[in-house]
């Protein structure tokens, strides 16, 4: 049986859906999916300023009745910061403008403004959330990014939502969710970047896996200044992130935990980072160094296609 | 038997009755007071130390932060796939690729290449106002086609 390959630019990254069906259901299933695409990031974008996420900013102090879609997306990143201890950090985005990404990287940000200036960034706890009415209140003069999970929330929502169960693959900007497996295969292939070298360093094979990786690798320009910068901000610091690990990539049954995960190893460093990963349940991960050097966890090789 | 030994009597039996009952009321005080302290005994046995089930406040609230995480393993658990200053394996064969654990022989004067920082053409993405179903890109490709995870691009 073959396959049905949807793919298309949305979130400032280019995104690619599979399905291992090529019935009619299965293309229309495909045939939809970017503008449901469209219709998450018109709530989630930080880039859209009438999007839902950026009025909610608009009213950071006082509490905001959001949608079904937003009160997820911030139950699970308030949670996501939990688990990291808040290595990841929805609140960000003052540090992200500061450094100069105010707009999407789709539009280059070479010789985007200039700033040494750290910004404190509020506790991930400031992110109050009433289950009872579906409400959240952030600190004044605070703004939360979703950049951090939102690929990888979307593309975990899309598939739990499509009314066919098929084996199927979305790839949102490098960010991989992985269901099933094509027919007569173990699961799907899947490449992992070596950022030193145009051909991949290894493939895994995924089957009701996600993969995601996290790097400074790609996402970086020139400030006005000539110096360089990157997206990964270390809500410790609120300037990017200083670490030996140049991309890392982490394998779990959740997209959005291999972000978040893969953020916080990076944060933390090849030792301290791999070593918590290793500590963590159904997690496994590679790391590219800047040296040069590959490190991965015990049983990252059990995905490794060989 | 004289009325005067007949009211003694009676007053011995009462006293030996009431002797009784006190003694059996006793007796039953002192079994349960026993019962309570075995009861008393066996809970502080089995109690969570009071230290344990201090209220939380937000006064004595651990604040986990990134810095204390603690690291269990002194060793951690690594493979290490690639050393520093070994060129990355030939990876010709898209599908056949196995870890390359041992790598190059050439070490040495070998470093690996700096990264490139990547300054991609700048593409304006004005976003649609709707999107129809029919602009989507939806091919048939005879099997699926490998995936890339990458960092964001």
């Amino acid at each position: 049986m073959g396959a049905l390959i949807c793919t298309w630019r949305a979130m400032g990254s280019t995104i690619q859906a599979q399905v291992a069906d090529q019935s009619q259901a299965a293309h229309a299933l495909l045939a939809e999916l970017p503008s449901r695409v469209e219709a998450l990031e018109a709530r989630l974008s930080r880039f859209r300023p009438d999007s839902e996420l950026m009025r909610f900013n608009a009213q950071a102090g006082d509490w905001v009745a959001v949608s079904e879609v937003l009160w997820k997306v911030l139950m699970t990143a308030r949670h996501m910061a939990r688990l990291t201890s808040g290595l990841f950090n929805p609140f960000v985005m003052p540090a992200l403008l500061e450094i100069g990404y105010d707009r999407s990287f789709d539009t280059g940000l070479d010789g985007a403004r200039a700033s040494t200036a750290s910004v404190s960034i509020p506790d991930w706890r400031s992110l109050e959330l009433d289950a009872a009415t579906h409400r959240a209140r952030i600190p004044a003069h605070s703004a939360i990014d979703l950049g951090g999970i939102g690929k990888g929330w979307a593309a975990q929502y899309l598939l739990t939502q499509w009314s066919v169960s098929m084996p199927a693959l979305m790839d949102f900007g490098g960010d991989i969710a992985a269901r099933g497996a094509p027919d007569g295969q173990a699961g799907w292939i899947a490449a992992i970047d070596d950022p030193f070298n145009e051909a991949p360093l290894l493939h895994i094979l995924l089957r009701d896996q996600s993969a995601a990786t996290s790097g400074i690798d790609y996402r970086r320009w020139r400030d006005a200044d000539g110096q360089t910068q990157h997206h990964l901000i270390d809500p410790r610091s609120g300037r990017p992130a200083q670490t030996d690990i140049l991309t890392i990539s982490v394998i779990h049954p959740s997209l959005v935990y291999a972000e978040a995960y893969a953020k916080a190893a990076l944060l933390m460093g090849s030792q301290d980072g791999l070593s918590w990963l290793n500590e963590q349940w159904h997690t496994e991960a590679l790391a590219v160094l800047t040296d040069g050097s590959v490190l991965m966890t015990s049983h990252f090789s059990s995905f490794i296609l060989v | 038997m004289s009325a005067a030994h007949s009211a003694d009597e009676r007053r011995r039996k009462l006293l030996i009755r009431s002797m009784l009952v006190s003694g059996t009321t006793v007796a039953t005080l002192m079994s349960a007071q026993s019962l309570t302290w075995i009861d008393a005994a066996r809970v502080a046995a089995t109690a969570v130390p009071e230290a344990a089930i201090t209220p939380l406040t937000a006064s004595n609230r651990t604040v986990e932060s990134a810095p204390a995480l603690a690291v269990q393993h002194s060793a951690p658990n690594l493979v290490i796939l690639r050393r520093p200053g070994t060129p990355p394996p030939n990876n010709t064969q898209a599908q056949s690729a196995a870890p390359a654990a041992s790598g190059s022989a050439s070490v040495g004067a070998i470093q690996p290449p700096v990264p490139v920082i990547a300054q991609p053409q700048p593409i304006i993405v004005n976003p649609p106002l709707s999107v129809q179903p029919s602009a989507a890109n939806v091919i048939s490709a005879p099997n699926p086609v490998v995936a890339n995870s990458h960092s964001s691009r």
